[in-house]
Formats: structure tokens, sequence, C-alpha cells
């Protein structure tokens, strides 16, 4: 049974919005002094609006060797709680509690000095992360080695490239060896490679389950790799704790509604010379219904209106469907589908079919181009012209299916040979 | 405060690692690099030289003006420097202050740990003008480490005091300069002690950097034991004040990260 080694309990971090607004003299030493010997839960200060939770009421409890992710949005105090457990604030309310050693990895480099050669650094960056004098030098080769700096080690690392600093960085801290590693979306830096090694010595360390990592993240994807329990936060409070495809796709429904109801269409993108324009969009399903709620492996029909100011020879028209955060899943081309479309002037109208659509449960949006044959001229792209979503409650069984996996939907088949079988056979 | 000393002192090779940093980046892609450091009393007592000894013509009992006041201005510019450093030590480090916690007094020591290093620099050139001045030196000299020792002390207080207070109000950043440029002259650096009055005499000594200076050049130039009145209030002073600041310092240290 391993043990317990971070416990928050009833959490709260409350911030004075108006700290440091002191208006006026009238009220400065009394504010002032108050401010800074009060204790915590001072029964005399008063509560005013200027008070702002920046966590409330959070409580979770982790045991090592576990992998925990936070996600949620800007804002939602996911930092916080790193600064908490780095121990660098305290909570207004609330107890925290941590057995061993932690070592941070937000914001890599923070410790270095930029006069300073890679060497000399990472002895002081070593040493602030807590190790000896003797352990830096046992593991000085490994983390130069790791950080692929041989060449650059005496350079001031003033000099170096922001890759070459994150890396460096990141070398560092994961051989400190902590019994917990915070990670504040710090791996965004560094090229593929680099960060892919990063990412397999994150895997490492968690299989030998003595390391305990909080890992705060915006990549859902990364967070769902590494960690199989994950916190979902907003506004400071818990939304949602447990096993991450659960929390994930709940996060997911959650932020897709909320940006579904914010914001159905984004005009302050849209460019283009303005010959042709699309003056509307709308979906339908295969009832001939305007919706953009679809499920999965139903038909879509997207209809489209244009006006083109002038005589335009065969335009191109391009149906782009993307994830939320913008990456290409299906791009459809009036080119592609064998027939021109010939001269277009004046108003039209224009349709586009998917016969299921094989989407799983998550939010898409639309983005239409209208641009010449050659690619060489849009005439207007409109990015997320539409947007749909496919709910969760419309997959079949009602199982959770975050984009955890993937998000398209394919058949396939998929057979077991035991290896009895396979000898017999040999 | 025992604890938290104790706690200190297991963190005594992060404090050594900052101190280094310290010394290094403040003296790298410089020409003459810790020559500054000798560079700075040097050409202080070469000004009041000519302005107090040539044209004031202050009597100094004998001793030759120029050695008299680098004797001081040695300990004053540390004491100076110190300060200069170590006060805002935490708000130039708030990367490190608002990301990783240990102890936050590791930052205005450790400043004062690299100018204590240019002290020392410095003290070579002074060694150098007694063989040349022919001091001869007593026994009393003995008693130099241990007002060293009361300076670094007082000097400890007052920068665990400025750096927790420069964290909530940036104004100390310009009091400092004021502040240690009125401090010398409230201090016998540039005259001897007993130019002040007799009346102010046992107010001025309530000044412990008043009561170090002075004991520097009794135990050194004019090989006298310590004014024990002078010395034994800058004693009595410095640790209260070091306490209480040290007290205060950690009293909202948890508070630095929020407030940086």
């Amino acid at each position: 049974m391993s043990k317990t080694v971070i416990k928050f309990e009833n959490v709260s971090k409350k911030y004075n919005l108006g700290y440091m607004n002191f208006n006026g003299f009238r009220n400065f030493l009394p504010k002032i002094i108050n401010r800074i010997i009060s204790t915590q839960n001072n029964p005399f200060q008063n509560q005013t609006d200027d008070d702002f939770y920046a966590l409330k009421d959070v409580s979770f409890e982790l045991k090592q060797g576990e992998a925990l992710g936070i996600i949620g949005p800007n804002g939602a105090g996911k930092s916080t709680i790193l600064k908490l457990l780095a121990h660098t604030i305290e909570p207004t309310s609330g107890k925290i509690i941590i057995a061993g050693k932690i070592s941070a990895l937000i914001e890599l480099g923070a410790g270095f000095h930029h006069e300073l050669t890679g060497r000399e650094n990472i002895y002081l960056y070593g040493s602030i992360m807590g190790l000896r004098r003797r352990e830096i030098k046992e593991k000085f080769d490994s983390i130069v080695a790791f950080a692929e700096l041989e060449k650059f080690i005496d350079t001031p690392v003033k000099h170096y490239s922001s890759g070459m600093y994150a890396r460096l960085g990141f070398a560092v801290a994961i051989h400190v060896e902590p019994d917990i590693l915070l990670i504040d979306e710090v791996l965004a830096v560094g090229d593929m490679n680099f960060r892919k090694k990063c990412y397999e010595r994150l895997h490492e360390i968690l299989s030998r389950e003595r390391t305990t990592i909080i890992f705060v993240s915006h990549d859902i994807y990364r967070v769902q790799a590494l960690c199989k329990k994950t916190l979902f936060l907003d506004k400071g409070c818990i939304r949602k704790i447990g096993s991450t495809p659960e929390v994930i796709s709940y996060y997911e429904n959650e932020m897709n509604t909320a940006m579904i109801l914010k914001d159905p269409k984004g005009h302050e993108h849209r460019w283009g010379t303005g010959e042709v324009r699309i003056t509307n969009v709308y979906l339908t399903d295969s009832d001939g219904n305007k919706t953009d709620v679809f499920k999965k492996n139903s038909n879509m029909l997207i209809t489209i209106n244009y006006y083109a100011a002038k005589k335009i020879f065969n335009p191109d028209f391009r149906f782009i469907i993307q994830t939320m955060d913008g990456l290409w899943l299906i791009c459809a081309r009036s080119v592609d589908s064998g027939k021109n479309i010939g001269s277009v002037e004046g108003n039209g109208t224009l349709e586009c079919f998917f016969e299921s659509l094989p989407l799983l449960q998550n939010a898409y949006n639309i983005s239409i181009c209208i641009g010449s044959m050659d690619s060489q001229i849009d005439y207007d792209m409109w990015p997320n012209a539409a947007r749909f979503i496919i709910p969760a409650s419309t997959v079949e069984g009602n199982r959770y299916l975050p984009s955890y996996n993937g998000f398209i939907c394919w058949p396939a088949k998929i057979q077991h040979y035991p290896s009895e079988f396979r000898e017999k056979q040999g | 405060m025992l604890t938290h000393l104790k706690k200190l002192l297991s963190y005594h090779e992060l404090l050594i690692n900052i101190a280094l940093r310290d010394i290094k980046a403040r003296y790298k892609q410089s020409l003459l690099g810790t020559t500054w450091a000798i560079i700075q009393p040097l050409s202080l007592m070469l000004i009041f030289t000519v302005v107090f000894s040539r044209f004031l013509h202050i009597k100094t009992n004998g001793t030759p003006y120029p050695i008299f006041s680098y004797c001081s201005l040695l300990p004053w510019s540390f004491f100076a420097s110190s300060l200069t450093f170590a006060i805002p030590s935490l708000i130039n480090n708030s990367n490190l202050v608002t990301k990783i916690y240990f102890p936050r007094e590791i930052f205005p020591i450790a400043s004062i740990m690299s100018c204590f290093l240019d002290f020392l620099v410095a003290g070579i050139l002074f060694v150098f003008m007694m063989f040349y001045y022919h001091i001869q030196l007593s026994w009393y000299a003995l008693f130099v480490p241990f007002i060293v020792c009361i300076q670094i002390l007082f000097t400890l207080g007052i920068a665990f005091f400025g750096a927790a207070v420069i964290v909530f109000f940036r104004d100390v950043r310009y009091i400092v300069p004021l502040g240690l440029q009125l401090w010398m002259f409230a201090t016998p650096v540039v005259y001897p002690t007993n130019l002040v009055p007799v009346k102010y005499l046992s107010m001025y000594m309530l000044n412990p950097m008043a009561g170090i200076m002075d004991s520097y050049r009794q135990v050194i130039l004019y090989r006298n034991p310590p004014n024990i009145k002078y010395l034994g209030t800058a004693v009595i002073i410095s640790l209260i004040s070091f306490s209480l600041a040290y007290c205060f310092f950690k009293k909202v240290e948890m508070k630095f990260a929020d407030a940086i």
C-alpha cells in the first residue's frame, strides 16, 4: 500500500484585489500595518467586495507514484495550487500536508543567471532545487548529455537560444529525483525531439512508482498520456476529480458547450479580397432541420449562400472541419468533387453533404473558404463560420468516449491469435 | 528564532552558491573585475583627503589623513554596499521567490557575503598603507574581527528589515541611497569622533555605526582598547535590532510571493 504524499484539506486562498491601492492617506497606516502584521482569518478584517478567491475549499489527496493532471480554463487557480505546493505562498484557510522533497519545474530556468556559464548555472540551479554539491557533481555529465549541450557548457547562458535554455533547465530539474515533481506548461518550449525525450523521461520516472507528478497543462492530450488521475478546476473550485478519461470528457463537454453558448460564429478573423462573399451558413440534419447538434454517424448538410460582386470563373469552395484547437480533420474541396463549379455571379447557393460523418463526441468548427483554383487568391476565408457538437449522450451505450480515443470512429476488425494457436499453425 | 537559524544552516550550500553567483555575476564582462572593490573606497579616500585635510585642515590626532579616513571608509563601504545590494535582493530575485521555497533570508545574506569579499579585497590596500605610513599594530588589533562581526550583525538587521519592507513598498528603493548618504555624515567616517560636541555625544552614539567606526580607529590606529561604552552600546543595539528584524522578516516571509 503506497502512502499518501500530498493532502489538501478544504484549502482556500483569498486575495484582496485592492491589495496595494491605498486611496488617500487617511487609512494608510492602519491599513498597511493590518495588512502586514495580520495573521490569517483576522476577525477584525471585514469582508469587502475586493476579496477574490483564487481557490475555494479544495480537497484532494495523492499517493506516492501517482500522476495528477490539473486542467481548467485560464484563471481557474491551477498555478495557485502549484505555488501552494511549492510552499511559496500559504493558504488563507485549510490544511496542506506534504511528505517529501518537492522539485518545481515551473518556468524553466527561472533560477538561471544569464551572465553565468552553463556549468555554473547547473550548480546554482541544482542547489536551488535542493541538490548537494556532491550529488550535482555525480550527475553533471548525465545532465549535460541529456541537455545535449556538451559544446556550449562553458558559454554564458545569455548566448543560449531559448531552446537550449529550456533544455538545460529541464535536464537539471529531471535529475533532482524529487519525491514530488511539479510541472507547469513548461514543455511547450524546445523542439519536437527534445519534447519527446522529456515526456519519455517523465514516463520512465512514473514507471518507477516513486515520484508523484503534478502536471498542469492546457494540452489535454498530454494530460491523458501522462496522468491516470485528473482534476478539473474552474474559478477556484474543483468541478470534477477522478480518472482522466472521465474528467477530460466532462471537461471537453463543459468547455465546448460554454464556447458554443458564448460565441456561435466568429467574424473577427475573416479575410479575403471580397469579390465573392459568403452571406449565410447553416447546418441541417437528415430530417432537414437546422441544428448544430448531431449524432455520431449521422448525415450533415452544410448550406451556404454567397454573393459574387463580379463574374468569377471556376472558384474553389472549401469546407474544413476542425477540432476546437484548430487541427484540420477534413477538408472537402469542390475542385476534388470532379465537377467544375463553372462561373459564379450574383447570388447563389452551394451545398456540401457529408454522409454518416464518422466523428466522435466533441465540438467541431467548420471553416469555409472561397478561393481560386490554384489557391493563389482567397476571395473569402471565414474561419469558424459554423460550429457543431456531437454530445456524449449520443454515443452508444453512454460510455465515456473522450477524444482520448481520437476524433474519428472507423470500423475495424480486431482478431486475436494466442501463441499456442500460432505454434500449431507454424 | 533558533529554529529558523537551524533551518537556515541546513541550506548553507545554497547560500554559498547564491553568494558565488552574486560575486561572479557582478564582475563578469568588466575589464577591471574585483579591482573595482578597491577603486571605490580609494577614490573616496582621495577626494576626502583633498577636501578635509587640505582645504578644511581637520585634525586627526597625528594620524595621516589618508589612512585615517581609509580605516573607516573601508568598513563603511562594506556597510553601504551591503545594504545597497541586500535590500533589493528579494525583489531582484522575484522569479525565484514566487516559484521555489527556501528560507528567503538567504538572498540578503548572500548579498552581504559577496560584499564581504569586496571588503577583504579592499583590505589588502589597507595593509599596504599601514606599511607605507609605518603604523604599528598593538594586541588590541585582535578586536578587529569582533568589531567586524558586530558590524555584520547590525548590517543583517537593517538588511532584513529593508528587504522585507521593499517587497511591499518600493519607496525603500529611493530611501536607501539617500539614507546612506545622510548616515555617513552622522557617523565618524571622514572626521574624528572628538569633533562631535560633548552634549550631543550620548545621542550620537546611539547610532551603532558610530561606535563601530570609532572602535576600528581606536584599536588599529591609536593602539587603544575600544571605548567600552561606545562599543557596548553598538553591541546591544545591534543584537536587539537584528533579533527584531529577523523575527519580522520571518513573520512576513510567506506574504512575499503574493506581494512581490
